[in-house]
């Protein structure tokens, strides 16, 4: 079962450029997908547009499997989402926002979201604006899971927090997940921490897929070859990047283990990091697609 | 839904009725003092059965308050306040602040997030206004009785006609909030729309909302009948020649000249004047909309700002609904 | 309660680290029969790794008959590791650490130490699978 479904998404903004173009995946049920890609890479626009927050220019997303359309308060019930600085009414109290919570969702589940915000220690009589960075993500987090979603969308949840609060976060995050059968689709850049956090990916460079898949696929159907410099340009069979010293060269390929290597060739696994550093890295006539 | 739009605007709708109870304490203590001079003075019995000898009482009264009289015309710049504070900042500051993000992925929609909020803050902004509108209309009750209620300081300060300005200011700033997505910008240019729609309209527009009403009067009109309450509103003033046609300015400025000569006192007898104009069959002309014209014009003054107001945030809605990003 | 901890720079998949974790805490003996391994959520939390992945390490000591699930109370260890004897353990540590003094004496250092080992390791499980 795929908990969303893109098909040929784009959006543009006025009459500039695409800010996205040509997204086509499926995102499984029950997994913690990361989205990576540089800055402008249009992350944002499209958890932004997987969740009806902005509509499409074109293509159409599927909410486990229904067409997510803007205004649905039936689709808008199954999403959580922290965006981007975990925005907060600055002058509520962490009350004031549970009791906005509650009044803006048929389902919530408060009785948790106290006992979540107790153990972190977060006073409910304090204003959100007075609350440590690390504090305002818990609260927008809280917020987000008493929502009781399907879905949940995190965008760069952790990037403005210091260290201990960053882990603190994911860690609830994480306990969460595993509380219940919540689908997780989050933005970051931190690929060391999505290699432990997520096991599916979704690469985005330029407004472009450019990779998706689980990551244990991703980093098995990938492998480093090692070996003389190759003859100028001479053609390997899903070729991703390559570097070259004076005599050796490596070759981050695309092919399975099973295909056989030439006896001059060393193979090596390659590191989901280095993997997805690779793709991002990619000049963009070539464009690798899953 | 209804707990967020109080827990947001619990803050305005505070400042408003501290507001209203200082403009209130004087107002109540300055009106009921003049409403027992209206009495004691003998206005009141003048205006009830007006008599030769009542000029003088009803001129007193009318000078002895007509300063605070125009200080109130300010009144018609309160919906500003509504525009610029409330209005503005209702959009504008989500988006600032980036909360638009956390209130449209509630489970509520939009839309009825949107509706909801102009509705009930625009009605409570409305009843505020109202409230204002019966104080000071209250306390100008002895002034219309003299002078009528068509005059634009009366009018401005009516309930209905402050309220529907306000309903229109808080549009403005609405549409410019969602437009802009930056409150000091929406606050500036929904000041600017709020003078830019509301001086012409006040200016040029209202004394043509219904056809005024026309008379023509012999210069030495011998059956003056006295004193009594002038409840016409005047908007045009002249002189029509023995053809009926308007004299212009210059044409009435030559013959001044030619009765009181270059220079000559304009404060001598009027009967020269009148004399000239009786030869040369010039008479009196004056537009005028009668009391009973009242309805009319508020209804028509409603219509246009309600209207208006309706435009406005028709579009601050669809704005919001399809090209957010 | 047992605490697992993660290596992030060793390059082994996290599941396969926790495997070996509890697989190592039977054979030393950190971790006995009828201990409770804390839950998925507590280590997913903890070391602020996926759940799934964690769930899967423990799928994965389950069908190595090294744990098995109580419903409803959690994971515990079943402990049918062939645990080294106490008195064999004991012996063969010791003449090891004498091995490794003499390896030292001759200038050899941890490395060298290590990939004989490993050289050794290598050549009797080939000569194993040749037999």
């Amino acid at each position: 079962m795929t908990a969303l479904r893109v098909e040929g998404l784009g959006k543009r903004y006025g009459r500039g450029t695409w800010a996205l173009r040509e997204c086509t995946f499926d995102l499984p049920q029950g997994r913690i997908i990361g989205l990576v890609g540089a800055n402008g890479a249009g992350k944002t626009t499209l958890l932004h547009l997987a969740i009806g927050l902005l509509s499409p220019t074109e293509g159409s997303v599927f909410l486990f499997g229904r067409p997510l359309r803007m205004d649905r308060p039936a689709g808008l019930a199954e999403v959580g989402f922290v965006a981007q600085d975990h925005p907060l009414y600055r002058g509520f109290t962490v009350a004031d926002l549970l009791h906005f919570g509650r009044s803006m969702n048929r389902r919530f589940d408060e009785t948790t979201a106290r006992k979540r915000l107790a153990e972190l220690g977060i006073p409910l009589d304090r204003r959100a604006g007075r609350l440590s960075g690390g504090q305002q993500a818990q609260v927008a987090l809280t917020l987000a899971l008493a929502k009781q979603p399907r879905l949940l969308v995190l965008d760069e949840p952790a990037a403005s927090l210091d260290p201990l609060a960053r882990r603190e976060f994911m860690s609830t995050l994480m306990g969460a997940v595993a509380d219940s059968e919540l689908t997780v689709l989050l933005s970051s850049h931190a690929i060391g921490e999505l290699e432990r956090v997520c096991d599916h990916l979704v690469l985005l460079r330029k407004g472009r897929m450019c990779l998706a898949g689980d990551t244990d696929e991703l980093v098995a159907g990938h492998r480093v070859l090692s070996g003389p410099r190759p003859d100028a340009n001479a053609a390997m069979q899903g070729l991703v990047a390559a570097t070259h010293g004076p005599r050796q060269s490596h070759l981050l390929v695309r092919q399975p283990v099973t295909v056989p290597v030439h006896p001059h060739w060393e193979a090596n696994p390659v590191s989901l990091e280095e993997l997805v550093l690779a793709y991002l890295a990619q000049p963009e006539t070539k464009e690798g697609r899953d | 839904m209804l707990w967020l739009i109080w827990r947001q605007h619990r803050a305005e709708l505070l400042t408003a009725v501290v507001l209203l109870f200082l403009f209130a304490v004087p107002i109540i203590v300055s009106g009921l003092a003049m409403h027992a001079e209206y009495e004691t003075s003998g206005a009141a019995a003048c205006v009830a059965n007006p008599q030769d000898s009542c000029g003088p009482i009803a001129d007193r009264f009318v000078s002895n308050h007509i300063e605070w009289a125009n200080r109130l015309v300010f009144a018609a710049m309160l919906p500003l306040l509504a525009g610029v504070f409330i209005g503005a900042p209702l959009l504008a500051r989500e988006f600032e602040s980036g909360t638009w993000r956390l209130a449209f992925t509630q489970s509520v929609t939009r839309t009825r997030w949107l509706v909801s909020k102009l509705t009930i803050v625009g009605a409570g902004t409305a009843g505020i206004a109202v409230a204002f509108g019966l104080l000071f209309t209250w306390w100008r009750g002895p002034l219309n009785e003299i002078d009528g209620r068509l005059r634009t300081a009366a009018f401005v300060a009516t309930p209905v006609s402050l309220a529907v300005v306000t309903v229109f200011a808080f549009a403005a700033g609405v549409l410019a909030g969602a437009l802009l997505r930056r409150t000091i910008p929406a606050m500036a240019v929904a000041l600017a729309v709020f003078l830019v729609v509301r001086i012409p309209l006040e200016e040029s527009a209202r004394p043509h909302y219904v056809k005024p009403l026309s008379r023509v009067n012999d210069a030495l009109a011998h059956n003056d009948p006295g004193w009594r309450p002038t409840t016409d509103w005047v908007v045009e003033n002249g002189w029509v020649d023995s053809a009926g046609k308007m004299l212009s300015a210059d044409a009435q400025n030559a013959v001044m000249r030619e009765i009181y000569g270059e220079g000559g006192s304009m404060y001598g007898s009027d009967l020269g004047l009148a004399r000239y104009m009786a030869e040369h069959g010039i008479r009196r002309y004056t537009e005028y909309h009668p009391d009973s014209a009242f309805g009319a014009m508020l209804a028509i003054e409603s219509a246009l700002y309600l209207g208006l107001a309706a435009v406005l945030l028709a579009v601050a809605v669809w704005v919001v609904r399809r090209r957010l990003h | 309660m047992f605490a697992f901890r993660l290596d992030t720079r060793s390059g082994v998949p996290t599941y396969l680290q926790l495997v070996e974790q509890v697989r190592h805490g039977l054979l030393l003996g950190y971790l006995q029969d009828g201990d409770q391994l804390p839950t998925v959520r507590d280590v997913a939390a903890a070391l602020v790794v996926n759940p799934n992945t964690v769930a899967k390490a423990y799928r994965e000591l389950e069908r190595a008959g090294l744990v098995a699930p109580r419903a409803g109370q959690g994971t515990f260890v079943t402990g049918n590791v062939d645990r080294v004897p106490a008195a064999t353990y004991a012996k063969l540590s010791a003449r090891l650490r004498a091995w490794v003094n003499a390896a030292r004496e001759a200038g050899l250092g941890p490395d060298q130490v290590r990939a004989l080992v490993t050289a050794i390791l290598d050549e009797d499980r080939s000569k194993a699978r040749a037999a």
